[in-house]
């Protein structure tokens, strides 16, 4: 899977992980400040996500100081997984 | 104001069974939090617990009721502790049926201490289990309203971590009114599957024994228990044995996030205020506080703000019980309001365990060291709960 | 004594059907509330993490706390709020088994996930709590409430329920066989004659005062029973009217919770016996039977105080009276045991 691909892999699992009523992926912009920014994601959402990775990608994330370096935005979280997957084709 | 006392106690938690081996345990400093070893559960090898040291099956040996029902572990620990309670003060049979009698308890495990039971009762085809009437919210209550004959008001509350501090608030404004003359009121909370995991997927135990309070805590310790409390209008125990007075009781909504409390701690500053208010008491009159003291990152750290914002530069002594026992969760308000009682009763200042360096922000240091007698007259309790709802207690040296 | 300002309602059946004949016909063991639409009330931010009850009590119960800036209590009752994020959280331990779990199911699993979003929404920092005893837990809040409004610089609270069909305990309340066996009309719920019920759920708000001004009704007072054999519930009924200054002939609308259940209704019928000159009325057939459902018994008898027409489908006997004072009773499981006294009020 190339990074054009599991960027919208990811935003549609981040729309249905966090029941984003309402967004499309073409709403999420793969720069935009996931929780500074429009999205307004929360420390709730930030365990969700760290949850979204360990079960669709087989990354486990240690804590929630590790996954605020990492859940910054859309092209963060894919170069962490990329980094850190072993298979992802 | 009709005054509301307190004639009788009762409890079993992980530091043993009734209160005075809860006493004994609270003066020496002997921690309830260790390995589990009923508990059955993935976590029960990687964390830590407060479990009562008793199994299912010792646990009713321990009640020896002479009535058939269906119990659970939630059910047992229930009426263990309350039936301490009822023989302390003394309560008759025709009193606990009276209509001016009433029966407050919380619960927010109920029967998900049998998740196994609860998943096949409410998701497969298989037949009912014996538990099928223990999930509903109140059902322990119910259970205890059949065990020891209650016919009048019967409530429970569920407001997660206060839940029991509310019934308490409750009972006193009931008594006070002369809606009723005498409540039995408290909680029960047992080690469940479904509780390890919640808090656990918020990111919020710790895998070693908690440390309110400190800098370097990192979460909370699960724990499990009951405790009941009898409370009857002043002109009912004239010739009773009293421990304590609820002299006050505030609840406020610190309406900012569902499982975290806000910056300044509104909720929490709020509460204290309004149960100071309530006793007509000023800050500088608290000798102790039983805090709420969850050594989670958050609650620790806005919970000390609060207590700078009420006390300012005169913090008494405070500790987390929460140490001893791990977090009862909706039982949590009334073990913690009986230990209150139990330092005014005693005269004696209980010790906060694993302590070593104070949250750099705040810098309050809770009473740590040797357990020693003090001159305990006003008691403040703190409850947090989920939901922003937060409740405080004072508890007063009578008369 | 509390005095009823404002009320809402969110039930099976449209506003006109409750004071109408012209009610939504049901014909399953299920009556589902008629939805409003969520996103008129709730931000999507917010609304994604809600479950069904807290939705239906957040769209019926904000609104209230918006017109009414100076509410100084929120007390909820609620017996099943929470219940379907519970069970999905179930499914999630025993799916992952016990291994890495989302946290949004266990957090608005909480009954009290309601009480404390109507607080955060309406920036409300005020005494809040929230009561699940099943039968009694909607006249505990009326209790709790009363307590309340005693308090210095208390005189306007909200108090309310909700209740939803979750299928968790739809499928429990399946193998307690509590539903009719067959399938049955609502029209035709009541007089039955058979075994068994039907589900229900909703939600019903009101807005109490100490003051007089603006009510729509008065709430005298509230009693609640655990396990009464016919003798007590004779004698604490007649005291309750006693105690507040009430003879029996002086009710003149009598509202019932039959529920077509022949093994629970008789309950009814020997109330029904002790006021032979009121009105008698059942609701159960509008909304279907579940803990809280006297909420919706006081939003329906607070409309006919305040001159709303009595339905026919309603009426069990008429005694073609004017509605001054009307007595609730309800009784669920056998066990909790129930009376609500309402009166006109005259501003």
């Amino acid at each position: 899977m190339d990074k054009e691909e599991l960027k919208l892999q990811l935003k549609k699992q981040m729309i249905e992980y966090l029941n984003l009523i309402d967004l499309s992926p073409e709403d999420i912009g793969d720069d935009d400040s996931l929780f500074d920014g429009e999205l307004g994601l929360d420390s709730i959402d930030s365990l969700e996500l760290i949850v979204l990775i360990e079960r669709e990608y087989g990354i486990k994330i240690k804590s929630p100081t590790e996954g605020r370096k990492i859940l910054i935005s859309i092209n963060v979280m894919c170069d962490y997984i990329i980094e850190h997957s072993k298979d992802l084709s | 104001m009709r005054r509301v006392l307190v004639t009788g106690m009762g409890i079993i938690s992980s530091l043993g069974n009734g209160c005075k081996k809860n006493l004994d345990a609270l003066k020496l400093g002997n921690t309830g939090i260790k390995k589990a070893k009923h508990f059955k559960s993935k976590y029960a090898d990687e964390l830590l617990f407060g479990e009562v040291p008793f199994s299912n099956e010792d646990l009713s040996t321990l009640l020896s009721s002479n009535k058939i029902q269906v119990r659970n572990r939630t059910d047992h620990l229930a009426q263990i502790a309350l039936n301490e309670a009822l023989i302390d003060a003394e309560i008759t049979a025709s009193q606990l049926s009276d209509h001016k009698t009433g029966l407050i308890s919380a619960s927010s495990t109920e029967g998900m201490c049998n998740t196994d039971e609860m998943y096949s009762d409410a998701k497969s085809d298989q037949p009912r289990s014996e538990f099928i009437d223990s999930y509903e919210y109140g059902s322990h209550c119910i259970k205890l309203a059949e065990e020891f004959g209650f016919r009048g008001y019967i409530d429970s509350l569920n407001t997660a971590c206060s839940s029991s501090a509310n019934g308490i608030l409750l009972a006193l404004r009931l008594i006070q009114s002369r809606r009723l003359d005498r409540v039995i009121v408290g909680g029960v909370e047992s080690l469940s599957k479904h509780s390890v995991n919640g808090f656990n997927a918020l990111q919020i135990v710790s895998d070693k024994a908690c440390r309110p309070f400190d800098e370097n805590r990192d979460g909370l310790n699960l724990g499990e228990g009951a405790a009941y409390l009898v409370l009857e209008a002043e002109e009912l125990s004239l010739n009773k044995h009293i421990y304590a007075e609820i002299k006050g009781a505030g609840n406020a909504n610190d309406a900012f996030h569902p499982s975290a409390t806000s910056d300044n701690a509104r909720g929490p500053v709020l509460a204290m205020q309004l149960a100071l208010q309530s006793a007509d008491l000023d800050a500088r009159d608290i000798d102790f506080i039983n805090a709420h003291g969850t050594a989670t990152l958050n609650n620790d750290l806005t919970e000390s703000r609060a207590l700078k914002s009420i006390f300012t530069d005169a913090i008494p002594p405070f500790i987390s019980t929460k140490s001893y026992t791990g977090h009862t969760l909706a039982a949590a308000g009334a073990i913690e309001a009986l230990f209150s009682i139990l330092s005014i009763k005693e005269q004696h200042l209980f010790s906060e365990l694993n302590f070593s360096e104070a949250i750099l922000e705040t810098n309050l240091h809770p009473f740590s060291g040797e357990s020693r007698s003090a001159k305990i007259d006003n008691v403040l309790s703190n409850s947090f709960g989920f939901g922003g709802n937060c409740t405080s207690l004072i508890l007063s040296n009578y008369p | 004594m509390m005095y009823i300002i404002d009320a809402s309602c969110i039930s099976p059946q449209k506003e006109e059907g409750i004071f109408s004949d012209n009610i939504r016909e049901y014909n399953s063991d299920k009556y589902h509330s008629i939805e409003p639409s969520y996103s008129d009330f709730i931000p999507n931010s917010i609304l994604r993490r809600m479950g069904k009850g807290v939705k239906l009590g957040v769209a019926n119960g904000l609104p209230l706390l918006k017109k009414h800036s100076d509410i100084k209590a929120i007390i909820i009752a609620t017996s099943s709020n929470g219940l379907t994020d519970s069970s999905k959280f179930l499914d999630q331990l025993i799916k992952y088994d016990e291994g890495t779990l989302t946290p949004t199911n266990f957090v608005q699993s909480m009954p009290n996930s309601l009480a404390g979003q109507l607080a955060l929404l309406s920036d409300n920092p005020c005494y809040n709590t929230t009561h699940v005893h099943t039968g009694s837990a909607f006249e505990n809040t009326l209790v709790d409430g009363l307590l309340q409004l005693k308090q210095n610089n208390i005189d306007k609270i909200l108090i309310g329920d909700v209740e939803e069909i979750a299928d968790y305990n739809y499928r429990l309340d399946i193998k307690r066989n509590k539903f009719k066996s067959e399938p049955i009309s609502n029209k035709d719920l009541i007089k039955s004659g058979t075994k068994g019920t039907v589900s229900g759920e909703g939600s019903s708000m009101f807005v109490l005062s100490n003051k007089v001004e603006g009510a729509i009704a008065k709430i005298v007072d509230v009693r609640s029973l655990f396990k009464a054999p016919k003798s007590v519930l004779k004698e604490q009924c007649l005291d309750f009217l006693s105690v507040n200054n009430v003879n029996i002939n002086e009710i003149d609308l009598l509202v019932l919770g039959y529920n077509g259940n022949q093994e629970e209704d008789h309950h009814y019928d020997f109330i029904a016996d002790l006021f032979p000159s009121a009105t008698t009325i059942s609701y159960k057939h509008l909304v279907g039977e579940y803990s809280t459902s006297t909420a919706f018994a006081m939003y329906l008898s607070i409309g006919l105080l305040s001159g709303k027409n009595l339905a026919n489908n309603l009426i069990l006997k008429d005694a073609k009276r004017s509605v001054k004072k009307v007595l609730i009773y309800n009784q669920y499981q056998h066990l909790h045991h129930n009376f609500i006294l309402l009166e006109q009020s005259i501003d």
